[in-house]
């Protein structure tokens, strides 16, 4: 009996800790007397210092400060606006007191009230608990097509400007889907303010404080999102760093294409200067999904100069790849001048192989060559008497 | 009096006659004769009729696949609904995170991305019910110029402003006869794609074509200007709207009866002209003037709007966008229940992904497909009943009108045309008809071109 106590107490607490780290990881807690909603930040850290910036929202609020939490290192942590503003319910006004804080990559990162707070309906009645999480939801929503709402189509004809939220008309049925009911205006506002210039300030400061190790802490966000604006902000913002490298080299998969094809976006040719992330590439295409594949041969054809190793081991390769990726492969030579003698010994096959694309694209290639030696003029010679007909249709 | 020699009054009695027919040419003009219409005899591979989303995939992939092909375009570009008709978003080509359709047409459109200096969506966020998130906006001029270039790099040779006249099959082989600008052509083809969208190549060939008694309405699309719509009364709007439509002056269906749509996406894929159908010349011109004309209306009318006294006509399309027309009566038939079942084929060659999407003049109201289905095209699906070495892709396809409503957007075509394709090139080299074609084969070298068959 008491085994079966303690082991009920046991699970009670295992119960009681999984739903508080369930609660914590979800950031969505209701502590005595204050609201808060959040979602994960890209990068998790002790905020040592709050910086503010003067800001023209360029909206309705009267306050123009953006707040910037700063770790200790200095980096950037997140962005939070203090909204108060007057929300009118049926022609009677309330003060409508919040707190909107932002990612460090301008998406948004939840709310919070202040003290005592509440957000309330028509008839100032309070939210319940899954309106805040419905709010929550619609604000996290990037997409939202209240961006394509206009004010005016909020509600029906009949109500005037100030009174969105009243109970004095009906909130227009397509717009139902995407706001608290009761509270349209505030939902809409509020989405507004989350999507408005704050966020493009949010980034453009962001963005002054960019370095190698901020990239690759939002590069370890769990949000696809956050990622993706690390890596679309590598290539003219910072450099490569070999850490930063073997990280962008990692995202190139086949697991998850748009983290791949924006990691391999990041790339700048400068970078590939260097042979052995040339290489590194390379082994990348060997095994990438057909659509990274185009991406990474045509990366190679930005590199101002191709390594010996990379022609060497496309070449050894060419028996291995299917025609279209032949004929890519064959145009990046052709694009490098290609010049090796091995690599053009590869090649010269080519010019008798069954499908007639391939055989005009390596006849290009050699063609393309000023200083053709005379197994290549040849070669070239035997092709020509062979290919009368299929060279019409060049 | 002065003796005329005889022999020199004749001299000049013919320089004088000479001088009434031949004009007076200026230096560097030569006088040419009257035009003689330019006829030609010629032998390729593969026919691809249409030079739209699906015949340029279909033509890329014939060539680079070994055939010879001859791709025969009634307009002057290459492109279609993407460029002619300015339909620049080509559906969806991921689904639930997977990349779905891939291959010729992918190649296209993220080129096209890539050198408009654009960036792909997050396609690993779920679209939920905006699918449109995962859409990719396109350069359409961007698209119509690499499209072209991919085809002559490919081998492709192209004939612009040709049109099917007459086919017949004899001895294994295709004659069609073409009419375009100053040549009547023969061409003979051992097969042939139809990629017309409306089915004319079939039809011409003699096949059986299934049409709606009303079909989906077509779309001009243009982008208007001169206005600030945030600061527009709506509600104003709305009621000298309605007027208008009471007046008879407006038309309801044209713009879905929503002009705060029209004057908030500024013409952006929202006007609809009823029967829209570019099967032949005279419908075309029809469904152009009727999409042109309307447009006109609604900015004349727009322009007595407060706030609107200046909105003008920034572009505009050359032609009204077709959504439905005439489609096979093929060896299979894709079914609304099998679209959103994703049933699955033997012979499948490709997906295709979009929700059910049947514009009338209400609008549209899209049914998104359930989470992880993907729909599946079976290549019996491309092939009319009766026919040898000929082969459909596009919106033609054999469905129910459903099923169309969604099998007809842009990515579908693509993967209908690679495997059309694929499938053509390896009947020509087997001197077969497509469905004749062991299936693996087909599958394995669509896969090989960077096709994506389901499994």
């Amino acid at each position: 009996m008491c085994r079966l106590f303690i082991r009920g107490m046991r699970n009670r607490i295992k119960l009681y800790f999984l739903l508080s780290v369930f609660v914590l990881l979800t950031s969505a807690f209701f502590p005595v007397d204050r609201i808060r909603y959040f979602l994960s930040p890209s990068i998790r850290g002790d905020i040592t210092t709050v910086k503010k910036y003067p800001v023209n929202f360029n909206d309705t609020i009267p306050n123009d400060t953006l707040y910037q939490n700063l770790s200790k290192e200095g980096y950037p942590l997140s962005y939070y606006r203090k909204i108060t503003t007057g929300i009118c319910f049926d022609n009677k006004c309330r003060m409508l007191d919040i707190i909107l804080l932002w990612d460090i990559t301008g998406r948004y990162l939840g709310f919070e009230l202040p003290e005592g707070e509440f957000l309330s309906k028509t008839d100032h009645e309070p939210f319940r608990q899954d309106e805040y999480e419905r709010l929550h939801n619609i604000l996290a929503d990037e997409h939202s097509p209240l961006a394509n709402f206009s004010y005016n189509q909020l509600i029906t004809p009949q109500i005037s400007f100030l009174d969105v939220d009243a109970i004095t008309g009906p909130t227009a049925p397509a717009v139902l889907d995407y706001v608290v009911q009761g509270a349209v205006y505030t939902t809409y506002q509020l989405w507004h303010f989350t999507y408005g210039q704050a966020k493009e300030e949010v980034e453009k400061l962001t963005i002054k404080f960019l370095s190698v190790d901020l990239i690759l802490k939002i590069l370890d966000s769990e949000n696809d999102a956050d990622k993706m604006w690390a890596l679309d902000h590598i290539k003219g913002y910072v450099t490569l760093a070999p850490v930063l490298r073997e990280k962008i080299l990692q995202f190139i998969n086949n697991d998850n294409y748009s983290l791949a094809e924006r990691a391999i976006s990041a790339i700048s040719p400068l970078e590939l200067a260097d042979e052995i992330f040339q290489e590194a590439i390379l082994e990348k295409f060997f095994t990438a999904d057909y659509s990274l594949k185009q991406q990474l041969i045509d990366k190679l054809t930005e590199v101002d100069k191709l390594s010996a190793n990379v022609i060497c081991k496309l070449a050894d390769n060419m028996g291995t790849l299917n025609v279209a990726m032949l004929g890519r492969v064959i145009d990046l030579f052709r694009k490098q001048h290609v010049v090796d003698d091995k690599a053009l010994k590869k090649v010269i096959p080519l010019l008798k192989h069954e499908n007639s694309f391939v055989r005009r694209k390596a006849y290009g290639l050699l063609m393309s060559i000023e200083n053709q030696n005379q197994y290549i003029k040849d070669a070239l010679k035997e092709y020509t008497s062979n290919n009368k007909e299929s060279e019409q249709w060049l | 009096m002065t003796k005329i020699n005889r022999r020199l009054l004749l001299k000049s009695l013919s320089i004088a006659s000479i001088g009434a027919v031949v004009p007076n040419l200026s230096k560097g003009e030569v006088l040419s004769k009257p035009y003689k219409i330019k006829t030609e005899a010629i032998k390729t591979d593969i026919l691809v009729v249409g030079g739209g989303t699906a015949g340029v995939v279909a033509a890329i992939q014939a060539a680079r696949g070994g055939s010879k092909v001859i791709l025969v375009e009634n307009g002057s570009q290459l492109g279609g609904t993407i460029s002619t008709a300015g339909v620049a978003f080509p559906g969806i080509f991921f689904a639930w995170g997977k990349q779905v359709i891939g291959g010729v047409g992918w190649e296209l459109v993220k080129d096209v991305v890539a050198l408009n200096d654009d960036k792909l969506p997050n396609f690993s966020a779920p679209h939920g019910e905006q699918h449109w998130h995962h859409q990719v906006r396109l350069n359409g001029y961007l698209y119509a110029v690499l499209a072209e270039e991919k085809c002559l790099d490919a081998g492709v040779h192209i004939r612009y402003y040709e049109t099917p006249t007459e086919a017949t099959f004899r001895e294994n082989n295709w004659m069609v006869r073409t009419a375009g600008k100053g040549v009547q052509t023969e061409i003979t083809c051992n097969q042939i794609i139809d990629c017309t969208g409306n089915a004319f190549m079939a039809s011409i060939a003699g096949f059986n074509l299934i049409r709606e008694a009303e079909t989906q309405p077509g779309t001009l699309m243009f982008q208007l200007g001169g206005y600030n719509f945030d600061s527009l009364d709506l509600e104003l709007i709305k009621k000298r709207y309605a007027e208008a439509l009471e007046k008879g002056e407006l038309v309801r269906k044209e713009s879905r009866g929503d002009i705060v749509g029209l004057l908030r996406s500024r013409g952006d894929n929202i006007q609809h002209i009823a029967n829209a159908d570019s099967t032949t010349s005279e419908t075309h011109t029809l469904a152009n003037i009727n999409g042109r004309m309307s447009l006109l209306k609604h900015l004349k009318f727009i322009r007595t709007l407060p706030g609107c006294e200046k909105a003008r006509i920034i572009t505009m399309q050359t032609e009204t966008g077709v959504r439905e027309t005439y489609r096979i009566d093929g060896h299979y038939k894709i079914t609304h229940e099998d679209y959103i079942t994703a049933k699955t084929f033997d012979d499948a060659v490709g997906y295709s992904y979009y929700p059910i999407d049947l514009h009338d003049e209400h609008g549209v109201i899209p049914s998104q497909l359930k989470i992880g289905t993907v729909p599946v095209i079976p290549l019996r699906a491309l092939v009319p009943k009766n026919s040898r070495n000929f082969i459909v892709a596009g919106r033609s396809i054999s469905s129910d009108r459903l099923a169309n409503s969604a099998l007809r957007v842009q990515a579908s075509c693509m993967a209908m045309a690679q495997a059309a394709a694929v499938a053509a090139v390896l009947a020509n080299k087997q001197n077969k008809s497509p469905l004749e074609v062991p299936i693996k084969e087909i599958q394995q070298m669509i896969t090989e071109y960077g096709g994506i068959v389901p499994k």
